[in-house]
């Protein structure tokens, strides 16, 4: 949980708040032309909520822990580590894979949950900051958009890729193949 | 496929196990049958399918037919829960150790013992503590295995082996490239040579068994058409401790009984 979820908050972070801001700054200046700016907070909120959270954060993590699981598990494998656990009486799917899998389930929904907050501070940040919009409007359209399902099914989506990424991650480790370097 | 009388003397057994991969086929029909005190020592040319065989009597392999018997049990046809169980009689030494590397030593010999739920914490310590001690490794127990040697990241791999006292103990090529392993063994002292290399032990299988009252090699050796100076000339050997049932170090040939 802590190399999956605690670490993975950087990366997950730095590119939600900009992915939020880069929104604002373009739907923001076409929203200027109808005079509808109190809907780019709306825009945002529900975007990044609904889908665009969970998406970031499951690639940001996939390529980030999954390629790292893959890998673990792949060494694992040709070193004979795989069938040392089997020859120890443990079954190795139940020792390996459900623990990660816990682990994507339980901390995606956090990192998404964290993400989205951040996406929308970083929106907030350039319409407020860079272009001038009034922050109780964009506070309070951001509100007014925002319900429990847009929350809930952000986060169920969150948990699923989150079993997905890390079941996928697993079965590539564990097809691994090939004889291990030599050691000194 | 007969089912071996249990007499409570043999541990194990394999009757005509043969796997295919591709064209080649190993093992090829193998029967053997071990008791209670005996080793054995297997010898062969690398890539004989040694290993091969070992995982398949450790039920890490399915063999495409044949059968292994663990103490009377047919394994394959075992439910999962009694795979397991007697699987904690069986023990194998991997070539490389196969230490789990997130681990560090106490750790990775300490794993069967936990997972087989030997103890609370202090007897479990002790028992690493007196496997480390038999393999004569008096490194810290947390070191991870990335910075150990190959021959003693190989010595953890035995002491995790004999943790838990297995009823059969198998060795996959347990003295490849280190003579120290004779060492951990207590196996140098009559065959040392005058030089005080221990390497002579391990060049001199035929001698070795003997020395431990090994059964192994004539028939299979008459059957291959080896010759004494092949067998001499430092082929894989095989190791042996006071807990040591059965030891099992390589494998030869395809088709065989032993």
């Amino acid at each position: 949980m802590l190399r999956l979820g605690v670490q993975s908050v950087p990366v997950v972070l730095v590119t939600a708040a900009f992915t939020g801001a880069v929104m604002t700054l373009q739907t923001y200046q076409g929203f200027q032309r109808f005079g509808a700016t109190s809907f780019a907070g709306t825009l945002v909120a529900l975007s990044v909520m609904r889908e665009l959270a969970s998406v970031l954060a499951a690639l940001m993590v996939t390529g980030r822990s999954g390629s790292a699981i893959a890998a673990e598990i792949g060494t694992m494998q040709v070193t004979e580590q795989g069938e040392a656990l089997e020859a120890m009486a443990t079954e190795p799917v139940q020792y390996l894979f459900v623990p990660r899998a816990l682990a994507g389930v339980t901390m995606m929904p956090l990192l998404v949950l964290v993400a989205g907050a951040l996406a929308i501070l970083g929106g907030r940040v350039v319409a407020v900051n860079l272009l001038g919009a009034n922050p109780d409007d964009y506070d309070q359209s951001t509100r007014r958009a925002l319900e429990v399902k847009d929350l809930t099914s952000g986060l169920i989506k969150a948990a699923v890729f989150g079993f997905l990424f890390t079941r996928v991650a697993c079965a590539r480790g564990c097809q691994a193949w090939g004889a291990p370097p030599p050691t000194p | 496929m007969d089912v071996p009388a249990d007499d409570g003397r043999v541990l194990l057994e394999a009757q005509g196990l043969r796997r295919a991969f591709g064209a080649r086929t190993v093992p090829d029909g193998v029967d053997l049958r071990l008791h209670r005190g005996e080793s054995l020592v297997l010898l062969g040319p690398s890539g004989g399918g040694k290993t091969m065989l070992l995982k398949h009597l450790i039920g890490l392999r399915r063999p495409g037919a044949g059968i292994v018997f663990v103490a009377g049990q047919d394994f394959r046809a075992a439910p999962r829960r009694e795979q397991h169980r007697l699987r904690r009689r069986l023990s194998l030494a991997f070539q490389d150790g196969a230490l789990f590397d997130s681990m560090d030593v106490f750790d990775n010999v300490a794993f069967p013992l936990r997972r087989a739920r030997y103890g609370d914490e202090r007897k479990v310590k002790g028992r690493v503590e007196e496997c480390l001690e038999l393999m004569h490794l008096s490194l810290p127990a947390r070191r991870l295995p990335a910075e150990l040697s190959t021959g003693m990241r190989r010595r953890v791999g035995f002491a995790r082996a004999i943790a838990l006292q297995p009823d059969i103990l198998l060795f996959d090529e347990p003295t490849a490239g280190s003579e120290a392993v004779g060492e951990s063994f207590g196996l140098q002292s009559e065959h040392r040579a005058e030089d005080g290399s221990v390497v002579r032990n391990f060049q001199a299988p035929l001698a070795f068994s003997a020395q431990l009252g090994a059964r192994l090699l004539p028939p299979l050796a008459v059957r291959a058409g080896l010759t004494e100076s092949w067998l001499g000339a430092g082929v894989d050997a095989f190791a042996w401790d006071d807990r040591l049932r059965l030891s099992v170090d390589a494998w030869d040939f395809g088709r065989g009984q032993l």
